[in-house]
């Protein structure tokens, strides 16, 4: 029998974009078992929920992530209008929705590169992160923040944006989808991207589902289950089909958010049309009494929005599941007996994002 | 909307094990498990199937008291189970993988166990209208 050693993995790794740290046991090249720990930016956000005013938190809300920044503040507005019984101006509904989307083909976008990245395709990787800044060029324009939005609001949206404006971006969508395909092709057809993605860091369609995997890791297992099926903001007046693939590797979660991303441009494009006129905020009195689960469909996958209010203007409980801690067990169920140099580019598949799991 | 209905109902600790069975015999996906330290701390299992969202509430008393872990019906629930551990000092009994209190690195123990903060200010006291004197 080979002897074991513990290879220390992270939180700072030349591959590594998040701060997560993982005892790695290996015999010879084979990772016999991964030991994870967090804790290195935990926030306390769910716990600043009791000294500030519920629809002040709006704007923690959405610092708990960069990348998912806006969906974490509509939903957290989401769960609270629910349990406040508020039925939000139809205008605002098809904005959160034009917003969400834009937020999926950003972060899709930062993912392929960092993907490119971790199995050294630098010109691939800087290629998308190119290309991702036509996005974020549309995000600006829209709400005024690269990064973050600040347009989510209890009750509606924070800005509206003009009709005009509005028009214009199925052009600049067009444009970049254009590039885009070129660069997908890579994805799809090297020879050496295949090499490093398919076979790797297999997950079945049993143990995903056990396991309590979300988002492109579930679908790439085989399992359609795609949150914007529940029909939240304007959900329920588009087709969203789940995008599935069945190998349930590396290669799979790769597909699956590459056609993500040509269905969110689809969704836009039926979207930004169809924008409807009015109002795009409501006013708000009294303060939530009770409790509700949000549940939306992020980039990474299905996130949890618990909020229980008692009646006051401070929350007795916030709570937030994402996607990365739900998709933590499998993780650590693939890099059982994975070989080491394939660690970066398997952690990488879960799309991880530490700021959103330790909150 | 087509949101699934959520239902909630509490049930006693020691019913958890029978009921996390029932949800996996009727083929229900754990969601998550969420901690509240309220006056009491409250545990909230969210199961889920097609149209349907349950929620499964246990109170108990003080972070003393241990709950049986459903990481031998759920496998994946050992990330909630020592999450919940390691921030609100929770023992969970039968983890099939316990982390012994580092899967979170905390500066102090259980920093999520201290009873809320009641920031809501205390309704002020009806000034005293001033008496007219009588004229």
């Amino acid at each position: 029998m080979a002897n074991r050693t513990v290879i220390p993995f992270g939180p700072q790794h030349p591959v590594l974009p998040e701060p997560i740290h993982l005892d790695l046991v290996i015999e010879d090249e084979h990772v016999v078992e991964a030991i994870p720990s967090f804790g290195f930016i935990h926030r306390g956000l769910e716990k600043l929920v009791e000294k500030k005013d519920f629809t002040e938190f709006t704007f923690i809300a959405e610092r708990i992530c960069g990348i998912c920044s806006y969906i974490h503040g509509m939903g957290y507005c989401q769960a609270v209008e629910t349990v406040m019984g508020l039925e939000i101006p139809e205008r605002a509904k098809w904005l959160r929705t034009m917003w969400s989307e834009l937020s999926r083909i950003h972060s899709h976008m930062m993912w392929l590169g960092l993907l490119a990245d971790a199995f050294g395709f630098e010109n691939l990787f800087m290629a998308c992160w190119r290309l991702r800044e036509g996005i974020l060029d549309v995000i600006e324009e829209t709400s005024g923040g690269r990064v973050i939005f600040g347009a989510a609001k209890v009750g509606g949206c924070r800005r509206d944006v003009p009709d005009d404006l509005l028009a214009r971006i199925p052009a600049q969508l067009n444009a970049v989808e254009d590039e885009l395909r070129a660069i997908t092709n890579v994805f799809r057809d090297d020879f050496s991207v295949r090499q490093r993605l398919c076979g790797v860091g297999l997950l079945s369609r049993n143990d995903a589902y056990d396991l309590g995997a979300v988002g492109p890791m579930l679908r790439a297992s085989g399992v359609a289950q795609d949150s914007r099926l529940d029909g939240y903001a304007a959900y329920d007046k588009i087709a969203v089909e789940p995008i599935v693939e069945e190998s349930g590797d590396c290669w799979g979660r790769t597909m699956v958010r590459i056609r993500e991303i040509y269905q969110s441009f689809d969704i836009l494009r039926h979207v930004l049309p169809n924008v409807p006129p009015g109002p795009v905020d409501m006013k708000i009195t009294g303060a939530p009494k009770g409790e509700f689960f949000a549940r939306l469909e992020q980039p990474r996958g299905e996130v949890i929005y618990y909020v229980k209010g008692n009646g006051t203007k401070f929350l007795d409980r916030f709570r937030v599941r994402t996607p990365t801690f739900a998709n933590i067990p499998p993780l650590l169920k693939m890099l059982q007996g994975c070989q080491l140099a394939d660690v970066p580019v398997i952690v990488l598949t879960i799309d991880p994002c530490i700021s959103c799991a330790e909150r | 909307m087509n949101a699934p209905a959520q239902t909630y109902s509490e049930i006693a600790p020691e019913r958890l094990l029978e009921a996390a069975n029932a949800q996996r015999a009727a083929g229900s996906r754990l969601v998550q498990i969420c901690c509240s330290r309220l006056q009491h701390f409250e545990l909230l299992y969210s199961f889920s199937r097609p149209h349907t969202i349950e929620h499964l509430r246990i109170c108990i008393p003080d972070s003393r008291v241990a709950l049986p872990s459903i990481s031998s019906i759920y496998g994946g629930s050992f990330a909630y189970e020592n999450e919940i551990h390691d921030l609100y000092g929770i023992t969970f009994t039968g983890m099939n993988v316990d982390y012994q209190g580092h899967f979170f690195r905390t500066a102090i123990p259980a920093p999520m166990a201290v009873p809320p903060v009641c920031a809501a200010p205390a309704p002020k006291p009806n000034k005293p209208q001033p008496q007219k004197e009588p004229t």
